[in-house]
């Protein structure tokens, strides 16, 4: 079965159209890559199928059931964990305040506290730390732990690398590809296309709102360079 | 040592209010962006009906309070947020700001309708036949030592609930990122509506605990609690613990002003407006607040007045005016014939606050300015006073900017609204007094003060009609001025100032200079609106020129489309022409019609662009349609006609006046395949889709090509060339 199918998004902000059709499945239990070159909208890819943004037309399926205009709050309820751009966590927020905040979807606080820590051991000593304090990759495991302790059926990863230093984005795919072990379903966008495509069953290239190519990572090294160069 | 001490415990006895009510600000601001102008009167109302309950009806206290603070007040916040403020996600900040104060226009309009002001209603204090507690030097009352203890558990209270209670969090989490919340599982909607739950009833608390002390008056109320946005902005909106200090200082040092300042004539308005000037001083003092806070993007789009429009506009209106000046009645004109001058007032707003996006709430002070020259350097008519009544408002203006400089959105409004309070309750006030003994000052001379109408050609212009004229004729012109600033340079430079600031001193736009301009020029054009205003007064008191009336003007012109002239008509007429008539007409209404500017303004939300932008849209077939358009003029002229001979009366005219444009409009629709074919014939160019839409709005062609290239400066042979 198919965990996340997209057909025919098409979605845009304002006045401008950023996807035109896109065609996208996460099969259960696999890993799969979205790549393209900045704008390109991936982003807005998982911002639609996490239901932040509303598509202007096409269909989002999560488990095989058409999910459009079902709120976030519900979509994260059910199992689908967006870990946004940038550092999802709330910088206001002490660590335990942060994760805290998961136990919306149903999981106790001790659970979620247990999981969290057995991952990321730093963070559990740093509990009644102000997250915004925390350093970069300190943060992203945050985030991580915060969408991962609930044991999502689908995680959505964006940018997890983003102004990290090589060697903790290493570590965060490492987890990652745990994760995957464990039977987690990821569609993950990355720009360290090299480090992704070593995790990713499959992988898709966006260009311009377009899904450009989809195949095993394997096959796609050549068009990768083509997309980003844009040759 | 005595009074220190009695005095001490008068200001934190404030501090305890202030920092109740301000605590119940700063939550609504912080999880839903919405600074709630109205959040005063929401105190207000909840004093009126804990009033009405406790006293009016003999419940005892603890029912009363029970029902007030912890049923109505939390179901009227729910109320607000679900009807109100939900919609307003994603509006720019202008829309947020006029309809949290049409909220408080509102609900002003609603406290006098439910109470009748000027009716006695004695609000007595908690406990207050029994004794004082002893403190050995000093005593404090029960209220106040209830009030100081209520302001305690509030702030422990709110500490436990932010940090442990799961909903507390979220609460400040949706400060943080609201989106990110819903990724969580929280639903937002529900942290929006206690956050207004809470803070309506902390409102509701602190107005039930301060209305003891300056009675139950509905206006002076709801502004009372100016000191509350003092501590408020001394957390910067943000922070509860700083609000709490903040709320201690502006208490205290109203406090001891109370207890040291002497007392004379000069300074009682100055204790009334101390909150004001204390919210003024925390303003400008605090560290520049100005960069923090997240920019919306605005999608308001002013479409550019043509010179043809403008001139249009400007005739239309003076000939409406000579026609309505010779037909109405003299007392009519005095009723009716404001609207030109209050127009002028709501035109300065337009290069203000719609072109450089800078927000005014003291507009009518500068036009208190205006009128104050006029009255003392016009007696005897000399015409010349209108020039110095534009200079010294335009001087004072930029004055204001100065400090307005480092302000912008909420605190610029603040600012300009303490500014307001600041000239009403104190300065416009103020004796006779002398400056270093060179000369003397003599405002309102402490109450009202004669205007003389002016004099000039060997003429008196006393009669309504003439100067009902003038003043047409000066709204036209400055409207012209307005329309042939947003066609040029200053324009252009206002426009990207309000788009963004930090890109325009980068590009070497000298801020200081244009900001200075703009309220030099904005505080001119509403200083000569408030010397025509005096003329057609006769006599004026500061009562003419305070905030609430600047509020209104403001919000209204927001509704009417504050980026064009149309809009400062729009409020001009709605407030001093539309509800005057329906008085007039409905005499029943007489009690309602206050509702109606805030119940207007709440209801904006939806078009940034304002009422007059789709009035236009209407007629728009009907100024291509120029033989329809024709017929109008003469049946106007007609209607005009009989109506000097006397053949119908001003009812029948004014019904024919208003009829011929909605039959003409509705004829020119109808006439529509040949005003299509025209207006697509020569108003392709002038209604097209600015470059940098083209390709966007509609297809890209060739010709956009081209015309790019001309704008750039670049040839084709140059691009080919370089390509
Ligand atoms: N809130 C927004 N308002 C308007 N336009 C937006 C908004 N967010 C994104 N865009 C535009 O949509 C397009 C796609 O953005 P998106 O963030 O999906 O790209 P991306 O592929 O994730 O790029 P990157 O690799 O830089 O993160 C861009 O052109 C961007 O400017
Ligand atoms: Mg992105």
């Amino acid at each position: 079965m198919n965990l996340l199918e997209l057909r025919e998004i098409r979605a845009g902000y304002d006045r401008i159209d950023v996807l035109f059709g896109i065609d996208l499945v996460v099969p259960e239990g696999s890993v799969v890559a979205l790549l393209g070159p900045n704008g390109a909208g991936k982003s807005t890819t998982l911002r639609v199928a996490a239901g932040l943004h509303p598509p202007t037309a096409g269909d989002v399926l999560v488990a095989g059931r058409r999910v459009n205009g079902v709120p976030p709050e519900e979509l994260a309820r059910r199992g689908l964990c967006l870990i946004p751009e940038g550092r999802g966590i709330f910088p206001n927020l002490t660590v335990r305040e942060n994760l805290r905040m998961m136990s919306y979807t149903g999981v106790k606080l001790a659970d979620i506290e247990e999981r969290a820590f057995d991952r990321f051991p730093r963070l559990g000593e740093r509990i009644v730390q102000t997250a915004g304090t925390l350093s970069g990759g300190e943060q992203q495991m945050l985030a991580m732990a915060r969408g991962l302790a609930t044991d999502p059926a689908l995680l959505l990863l964006d940018e997890l690398s983003m102004g990290l230093a090589p060697i903790i984005v290493e570590e965060l795919y490492e987890i990652v590809a745990q994760v995957a072990r464990e039977g987690v379903s990821i569609l993950v966008v990355e720009q360290f296309a090299s480090t992704v495509l070593g995790v990713a069953d499959y992988a898709a290239i966006l260009v311009h709102g377009r899904v450009a190519r989809v195949g095993r990572p394997a096959e796609l090294a050549d068009d990768l360079s083509e997309a980003y160069l844009g040759a | 040592m005595d009074k220190f001490l009695t005095f001490t415990i008068v200001g934190l006895t404030l501090a305890a209010i202030y920092a109740i009510i301000a605590s119940g600000l700063v939550l609504t601001y912080t999880t839903t962006g919405i600074f709630n102008f109205a959040h005063g009167a929401a105190g207000m109302l909840a004093a009126f009906t804990y009033w009405q309950l406790r006293y009016d009806w003999g419940w005892s206290a603890p029912i009363a309070l029970f029902v007030v603070l912890l049923v109505l007040a939390p179901l009227f916040g729910v109320l607000l947020e679900t009807v109100i403020m939900r919609g307003l996600q994603g509006t720019t900040e202008t829309v947020k700001l006029v309809v949290s104060i049409s909220l408080l226009l509102f609900m002003i309009g609603l406290a006098q309708l439910i109470w009748r002001p000027g009716v006695s209603r004695p609000m007595p204090s908690f406990f207050e036949g029994r004794t004082p507690i002893d403190l050995g030097p000093t005593t404090i009352t029960w209220h106040q030592a209830i009030t100081i203890a209520v302001a305690i558990a509030v702030a422990i209270g709110l500490r436990i609930f932010l940090t442990r209670a799961r909903i507390g969090i979220a609460m400040r989490a949706a400060v943080d990122d609201r989106s990110l919340t819903m990724l969580n599982g929280a639903r937002p909607n529900r942290v929006s509506m206690l956050a207004w739950a809470l803070g309506t009833s902390l409102a509701a608390l602190g107005g039930i605990l301060i209305a003891p002390g300056p009675g139950l008056e509905a206006a002076s109320l709801s502004l009372l609690i100016v000191s509350a946005y003092a501590a408020a902005v001394f957390g910067r909106l943000r922070s509860l613990p700083m609000t709490f200090v903040g709320a201690i200082v502006v208490g205290l040092a109203e406090g001891y002003l109370a207890g040291y300042l002497p007392q004379n004539q000069y300074l009682t308005g100055f204790r009334i407006a101390s909150p004001a000037i204390i919210l003024f001083i925390v303003l400008l003092v605090l560290p520049n607040p100005r960069l923090r806070g997240r920019m919306t993007r605005s999608r308001e789009f002013f479409p550019m007045p043509t010179i043809t429009g403008g001139l249009g506009f400007a005739l239309t209106l003076v000939v409406a005016a000579v026609m309505l000046a010779t037909t109405l009645s003299d007392a009519d004109l005095i009723t009716y014939g404001r609207v030109f001058p209050i127009g002028i007032v709501a035109l300065s707003l337009v290069p203000l606050a719609g072109f450089a996006g800078q927000i005014s709430l003291c507009q009518l002070s500068f036009a208190g300015i205006g009128a104050i020259v006029m009255a003392h350097l016009g007696a005897g008519g000399d015409p010349l006073a209108l020039v110095w009544a534009v200079l010294i408002a335009a001087a004072v203006g930029a004055v204001v900017a100065l400090p307005a400089l480092r302000l912008s959105g909420i605190y610029l409004a603040l600012g300009t609204a303490a500014f307001a309070v600041i000239l009403d309750r104190w300065v416009f006030n103020l004796p006779r007094f002398e400056v270093f003994g060179l000369f003397e000052v003599n405002l309102f001379a402490g109450g009202s003060v004669a205007v003389d109408p002016i004099r000039a050609f060997g003429t008196e212009f006393d009669d309504p009609a003439s100067q009902m004229i003038i003043a047409a004729v000066a709204f036209a012109l400055v409207a012209l001025l307005v329309v042939w600033i947003r066609r040029g340079r200053l324009g252009r430079r206002l426009l990207a100032m309000k788009d963004s600031e930090a890109a325009c001193a980068t590009l070497g736009l000298n801020l200081l200079r244009t900001k200075l301009t703009v309220f030099a020029l904005s505080a001119g054009i509403a200083g000569l609106g408030g010397a025509l205003y005096a003329t057609q007064l006769t006599s004026v008191q500061p009562g003419n020129f305070e905030l609430v009336q600047s509020l209104q003007v403001f919000a209204l012109t927001v509704v009417g489309g504050i980026g064009a002239v149309g809009g400062a008509l729009f409020a001009a007429v709605s407030l001093y022409a539309f509800l005057p008539l329906l008085t007039t007409l409905w005499p029943a209404t007489v009690r309602w019609v206050g509702l109606l500017p805030g119940a207007t303004g709440i209801g904006l939300g939806r078009n940034p662009n304002g009422a007059v932008h789709e009035i236009r849209q209407g007629f728009l077939p009907l100024l291509a349609a120029r033989a329809v358009l024709t017929v109008m003029c003469v049946a106007v002229t007609g209607a005009y006609v009989l109506r000097l001979l006397d053949f119908i009366d001003n009812w029948t005219f004014v019904v024919l006046l208003i009829a011929c444009p909605v039959i003409a409009t509705i004829a020119a629709g109808l006439a529509k395949p040949r005003a299509v074919e025209v207006a697509a014939g020569h108003g392709a160019e002038l209604h097209d889709v600015p470059v940098e839409w083209r390709g966007i709005d509609r297809p890209w062609t060739e010709a956009d090509a081209e015309e790019l290239d001309r704008r750039l400066g670049l040839s084709e042979v140059e691009l080919r060339g370089v390509g």
